[in-house]
């Protein structure tokens, strides 16, 4: 019959258009995911990120430089007395006569 | 037109309306899991980046960190070394010029000189000493080569060299040819003995540093 002819005709002609369409958006998520795997963007990710990695890692350095000086104090707190019973000692040592 | 057609054709645009939203839908979804995945992708990449720089920069930084800190600790270590190493010279020295009277400066030098010999075992020996030391052996050397012959048990010549060494105290003895030469001088003596005594002073001082240390590196 003619009128349905003419509607399926029509109807052949929208799907057409709708599978463009479809495409077009499968275009686009292509383009966008093309972007989002960019080299730029990754980088970019990776630098921001990088900040409080290094910011963490800085923390870490001055814990490890306050240690340090913890030690260092300790090493310059060491007892007079026992520098000199050590000198002491090896003074015997040194005039040692059998 | 019919009723019955208008029926039809209804069904059919019906029919064409779910087709449509259909391939549009699955589009749509296609286009979902594209995104999703290149984020996912996006950020594994990152994320391996991300830690081997990290890495790589916590190496260098934590590194340069402790290499910085461990010199200055070894620096006051050796400082502490460095004040002991003073404080026996000035005592040797104090024992030498007499002012201490805890060690015989003499019986010391006497006995120096026999350890010297019986390691050279020679008969014909030569000390060498610093003028002061020098001429309070030649002053007593016939009771010291009878000291040394009785020791040994043998003859010995024994000569005080007129060639003074320059040191705080000690002897060096060598037999006449040269061949065979003792360092016993005080400086040396306190080198080898500070030397011995590294492991025990390290154990004594910084034992507390040293377990501190190893939590540090």
């Amino acid at each position: 019959m003619p009128i349905i002819n003419a509607e399926e005709k029509k109807i052949r002609e929208e799907l057409r258009k709708a599978e463009q369409e479809a495409e077009e958006i499968i275009k686009k998520a292509k383009k966008a995911a093309r972007k989002i795997l960019s080299r730029e963007r990754i980088n970019n990710l990776v630098q921001e990120r990088m900040k409080s990695k290094l910011e963490e890692i800085e923390r870490d350095v001055e814990e490890i430089k306050i240690r340090g000086r913890r030690i260092i104090t300790m090493i310059n707190k060491i007892p007079e007395e026992n520098i000199d019973k050590l000198v002491e000692e090896i003074l015997a040592e040194v005039f040692k006569y059998e | 037109m019919s009723e019955g057609l208008d029926v039809i054709l209804a069904e059919i645009r019906k029919k064409f309306e779910l087709r449509r939203s259909k391939i549009l839908q699955d589009a749509q979804q296609e286009a979902n899991k594209i995104i999703k995945n290149a984020e996912k992708m996006a950020e594994i990449e990152v994320n391996k980046i991300l830690t081997e720089q990290a890495l790589r920069l916590r190496g260098k930084l934590i590194g340069k960190a402790l290499l910085e800190v461990k010199e200055q600790i070894i620096k006051a270590k050796q400082e502490i070394f460095n004040t002991i190493e003073k404080k026996l010279e000035d005592e040797i020295k104090r024992v030498v010029e007499g002012k201490n009277n805890k060690y015989d400066y003499y019986k010391a030098l006497i006995f120096f000189i026999m350890e010297s010999v019986k390691a050279i075992d020679e008969s014909n020996i030569i000390i060498l000493a610093n003028e002061r030391d020098a001429n309070l052996l030649k002053k007593n050397l016939s009771s010291i080569k009878q000291k040394l012959e009785r020791e040994l048990n043998r003859p010995l010549t024994v000569t005080v060299s007129d060639n003074y060494i320059k040191n705080i105290g000690g002897v060096i003895v060598r037999n006449a040819a040269g061949t065979k030469v003792y360092y016993n001088t005080l400086e040396g003596r306190m080198k080898q003995i500070l030397e011995k005594y590294r492991v025990r002073i390290n154990k004594l001082l910084f034992s507390e540093i040293n377990k501190m240390m190893k939590g540090l590196l």
